[in-house]
């Protein structure tokens, strides 16, 4: 291996692992217990969660044209996102899905509303700002329910690696 | 302290400080900019700033005693506006620094709680969770515990060199917190700056023990190790951080290097996963990662796991980025165990650059050479050769070719360069045949 590291991976084609243990998985099951860290289970929740926003856009023949964006920003009055450079204008109307996956829970929620702001933010992507017209406000508290459980495990995550 | 108690003195210090706020949206900005005004801030120290370079002009002539950044700027990061502030006013104890972001990956998380952010905030917030968070922290640092106090008091023993006296102080501290494994892991470093390892171990398990989390106690322990060469032990701590602080490329690193000395070639699917979730992938990591798995890929297949050993190798094809050597050596060890289609489509992989041409001159003969007529072995090897791309595994289909024609002689002649050049490998193979 530390050829390997240092590149010398191409001295030989035959197989050549000095020291290879054929019973490694056991080992590995053994070593668990070496230098094993005895402490009590931890319950807090170590998932990520995940954010999705696709925003949709009627052309003028009636097509609808979909962006797959990402999440910014997002409350009852207004939705903030990175969408793909230059495919939407301000002063449009545009409808968005906005989903949340997490500790085994989907909610979605769609609305609609008008693109007020558009920045540059990068060679790919703008900043979309979008004033939301329409929304379900039960969905949305659903899913801030949900999005503050992600922001309790977090807290607690950050107590416990910190330890103050 | 009461609620309403800590509520006056959180309004108290948002009208008595400057205050930063960073994010790439004007949005997001002027909607956390409203909520602090409403909460007591004054509009006229509220700094709203989008661009990285403006907020360190910031930083230098407003000193603000409350940053709101986000994890992502234009030109830097949160992480690095932090860092900043930490290295221009090394002594600010009062400061709150708060990551107010969208990014909810718990790979940001850690590197936030290992770079001693003081809180994560996620957007969205609601007005009451925002304030919530926001009294919690200030009031945190403001006016920290009896527990945190102490704490202090005994960093500051430790750094005079005072250790006896720092000794008594963290002993202090411990039964002044429930889970006191950051008093176990300075009670632990005193130690350790005693010369007392063994003391040191104890006290940092015993920090694990009551929170198996806790990142200070964890290194402590890895450090410790490591400097003893106990790998093993060294290697099941580090395993243990990269799994709770998945976000330090430099961690990453070590954690495969240990995995490799250890033997748990197995758990380089799990340090693959990481990886792939590293926000930057750095040159260095890269080669790390790939060499790994190139090594567990060559033990699967070592082990008869072919299809296994495949997938491994494929992983390695996609992340190293077209690095010659790590596509060579995958390319010869599937030929050696006959798997020639895997081989072929890990040649589309090669970059353009100029360096690799007789790497990838080799790899492609080799590759395709069961497709090959002996004719086509014969006069593509022989140009291969005398052009001075030369390597053992090419000479050697050479050479059979040859030998499989009949021209002895000309296969004598390549069998005899090729023994001067590799005579580890030719006089080995000559002895065993």
């Amino acid at each position: 291996m530390e050829s390997a590291l240092d590149g010398d991976l191409t001295s030989g084609s035959k197989p050549n692992l000095k020291g290879l243990s054929i019973d490694g998985t056991s080992e590995l099951e053994e070593t668990k217990t070496q230098g094993t860290i005895e402490g009590a289970d931890v319950s807090v929740s170590l998932e990520s969660g995940e954010l999705k926003v696709v925003l949709k856009q009627k052309t003028e023949v009636g097509n609808d044209i979909t962006f797959l964006c990402d999440f910014e920003d997002f409350y009852e009055d207004e939705l903030i996102t990175l969408c793909p450079k230059n495919s939407l204008k301000a002063g449009t109307e545009v409808s968005a899905e906005v989903s949340l996956v997490y500790n085994g829970k989907k909610i979605k929620v769609e609305c609609s509303g008008i693109i007020e702001e558009v920045e540059d933010h990068s060679d790919s992507q703008d900043l979309l700002a979008i004033t939301i017209t329409e929304i379900s406000n039960e969905k949305y508290n659903t899913f801030m329910v949900l999005y503050l459980e992600r922001q309790g495990s977090i807290n607690e995550f950050m107590e416990l690696a910190k330890g103050y | 302290m009461k609620a309403e108690e800590k509520e006056k003195l959180f309004k108290d210090f948002l009208e008595s400080n400057e205050i930063l706020i960073t994010d790439k949206s004007s949005a997001s900005r002027r909607r956390l900019l409203k909520t602090l005004v409403d909460m007591g801030a004054k509009r006229n120290q509220i700094h709203s700033i989008a661009h990285y370079s403006e907020a360190l002009d910031v930083i230098e002539t407003k000193k603000p005693k409350l940053i709101l950044s986000d994890y992502a700027l234009n030109g830097g990061s949160g992480f690095d506006l932090f860092k900043e502030y930490r290295e221009k006013y090394p002594e600010e104890k009062k400061s709150v620094l708060i990551l107010v972001t969208s990014n909810i990956s718990q790979s940001a998380v850690a590197k936030a709680a290992e770079e001693d952010v003081d809180s994560f905030i996620i957007k969205p917030y609601t007005v009451q969770s925002l304030e919530k968070s926001l009294i919690a922290t200030v009031i945190a640092k403001l006016y920290p515990s009896k527990y945190v106090q102490t704490i202090e008091k005994g960093k500051e023993a430790l750094f005079e060199g005072k250790y006896e006296a720092a000794l008594g102080i963290f002993a202090e501290a411990i039964p002044l917190n429930k889970k006191p494994s950051l008093a176990l892991f300075y009670h632990g470093q005193t130690k350790y700056m005693l010369e007392a390892a063994e003391e040191a171990e104890g006290d940092y398990k015993e920090g694990l023990k009551i929170n198996s989390i806790h990142f200070k106690c964890q290194v402590g322990l890895y450090e410790l190790f490591k400097k003893d060469e106990k790998y093993k032990e060294a290697y099941d701590v580090v395993r243990n951080i990269a799994k709770y602080f998945p976000a330090n490329p430099d961690r990453l690193k070590e954690v495969v290097r240990l995995c490799m000395v250890t033997e748990n070639y197995s758990d380089m699917d799990m340090y693959y996963e990481l990886f792939t979730q590293l926000e930057e992938r750095p040159k260095d990591v890269i080669n790390y990662i790939c060499s790994g798995l190139y090594v567990y890929g060559k033990y699967l297949m070592l082990n008869s796991e072919m299809d296994k050993g495949r997938e491994v190798f494929e992983k390695v094809g996609v992340s190293c980025a077209g690095t010659s050597k790590f596509l060579s050596a995958m390319i010869l060890l599937l030929v050696d165990y006959n798997i020639f289609s895997d081989a072929q489509k890990l040649l589309a992989r090669f970059s353009n650059d100029p360096n690799d041409k007789s790497s990838y001159l080799i790899s492609s003969y080799v590759a395709n050479s069961e497709g090959m007529d002996n004719t086509e072995k014969i006069s593509k090897g022989m140009e291969l050769f005398n052009n001075g791309h030369k390597h053992h595994v090419a000479v050697s289909i050479l050479i059979g070719a040859l030998e499989k024609d009949e021209k002895f002689k000309k296969a004598a002649e390549y069998r005899e360069e090729a023994e001067h050049i590799w005579p580890e490998i030719f006089k080995k193979e000559l002895k065993a045949a």
